[in-house]
């Protein structure tokens, strides 16, 4: 494997632009996590402190009335009824042991570029699905609606 | 007492008319949903696939090398990038431009593409004013004066030669041979000033070279150029009129051109010195060029 230095110009940049476009884009970077628990209950030292949080792919998903609501970037799953004694990987495993970043059981600077982007594939599929599922799904229920109306001029 | 006799038969009939009628609206309308509910669904696997395509692309050509990088070593790169880029705009911003230039919104210069890669790893570590990025525009002066002197050879390859191998020049191939031999150092430095005062526009990149079928135009000789986020010009000395594929082999680059080849030009010393990226890029290249001769051929028919 070549070091940094060896890298030409060219190459540097490419990464600097993933990097830029990414962070820009999609919320899969530790630090916008980070960023996300603005009043988080827990101090830095608590094992499920803001860091801890991010690092293992939480994010604040909590309102007024919820607030200490977290939500995994890659599955999805929220969490809430969080406790300082709480470790947030293994809390993670526990709920959502399917999870791709769970599986990978690595924070983000030890994840190498394929598979973060591997994982900003699966990120990015699942969103598309998602929307596609809710999508479908209206389109369904409108068929049913104008099916149901069509049959209703039988006598 | 009798009554009229209602037409049994034929009310059945009209009923059953009527409801078959419905029965084939309803059939209809269900083969229709069906339809278009299959034709999103399609339209969404689509999607899915142009994403992973779009990411296998991507990770083709970005190299195993960068794949393999953690994204810590990633980030640690881009702040250099980022001290870098910051340099530059603070150059922009000090610097005030004093002649009026035509100009197609960014200036390029040669600081990131042509110097050598430890120069450039030079320049992006030290942090500050400093920069090497003056370096080049320094050059431009005295590139600019000795154009009606220089007699830099260039070279074109034969017309008969359907592949020529190129030796790789890597280090600032052509300033130096540019460079007028008659200075006086003591001028040095005030030329260098005046060339850096009154070359430096703000630099707008208006252009993604990073698309596979990019339009690029060749620098103006002299021009410097300046390379923000990959340039857009083809810093190449050979000034070429025909469409061509240049391919970097072990040493140097293989030049296809657009004339007829036979066999005979192709030996397996050659063929070996691909290696399995460059296979990957040209079945890439391959593609894209069927794509346009496809589009291309679309619209000649219509």
């Amino acid at each position: 494997m070549p070091a940094i230095h060896e890298l030409s110009a060219e190459e540097m940049k490419r990464a600097s632009n993933i990097v830029t476009t990414l962070g820009d884009t999609l919320k899969i970077f530790e630090e916008l996590r980070i960023k996300s628990f603005e009043n988080w209950q827990f101090d830095e030292n608590e094992k499920c402190s803001v860091l801890e949080m991010a690092r293992a792919g939480f994010y604040y998903s909590g309102n007024s009335k919820d607030d200490d609501s977290a939500i995994c970037f890659v599955c999805g799953k929220v969490l809430d009824g969080w406790e300082n004694t709480d470790d947030p990987w293994m809390e993670h495993q526990k709920h959502s042991a399917n999870c791709k970043f769970v599986q990978m059981r690595r924070s983000e600077d030890d994840l190498t570029l394929e598979e973060f982007l591997d994982l900003c594939e699966h990120i990015i599929k699942q969103f598309l699905t998602n929307q596609f599922r809710k999508k479908e799904a209206a389109f369904i229920k409108r068929i049913e609606k104008i099916r149901d109306i069509l049959k209703s001029q039988q006598y | 007492m009798p009554r009229t006799k209602l037409p049994k038969v034929a009310a059945s009939k009209r009923a059953r008319e009527n409801a078959s009628e419905l029965d084939d609206i309803l059939r209809d309308f269900d083969v229709e949903s069906e339809n278009s509910l299959q034709s999103i669904r399609s339209a969404h696997q689509k999607n899915l696939q142009d994403a992973e395509t779009e990411f296998e692309n991507f990770k083709t050509e970005l190299g195993s090398n960068l794949l393999m990088k953690t994204m810590g070593e990633i980030k640690q790169m881009k702040s250099l990038f980022d001290s870098a880029e910051k340099t530059i705009h603070e150059l922009n911003m000090t610097v005030k431009d004093t002649t009026q230039r035509p100009d197609e919104g960014y200036l390029t210069a040669d600081v990131g593409y042509k110097t050598s890669e430890s120069e450039c790893d030079k320049s992006l570590t030290q942090k500050g004013r400093d920069v090497s990025i003056i370096a080049p525009l320094r050059t431009l002066k005295s590139r600019r004066r000795s154009q009606s002197a220089s007699n830099v050879p260039i070279s074109t390859p034969g017309p008969r030669s359907m592949m020529t191998q190129m030796k790789q020049k890597t280090p600032l191939p052509s300033s130096h041979a540019s460079r007028s031999k008659f200075r006086t150092p003591a001028q040095k430095p005030a030329h260098q000033r005046a060339a850096s005062a009154d070359r430096i526009d703000s630099i707008i990149p208006k252009v993604n070279p990073m698309t596979p079928v990019s339009i690029l135009r060749h620098p103006r000789s002299g021009e410097i150029a300046f390379s923000v986020k990959g340039s857009p010009i083809l810093t190449s000395n050979i000034i070429e009129r025909t469409a061509n594929v240049n391919i970097p082999i072990a040493n140097g680059v293989l030049s296809v051109r657009p004339e007829n080849m036979d066999p005979s030009h192709l030996n397996a010393s050659l063929i070996r010195k691909f290696d399995n990226n460059t296979i990957t890029h040209l079945h890439t290249l391959k593609n894209n060029l069927d794509m346009l001769m496809k589009a291309f051929e679309n619209r000649m028919k219509s």
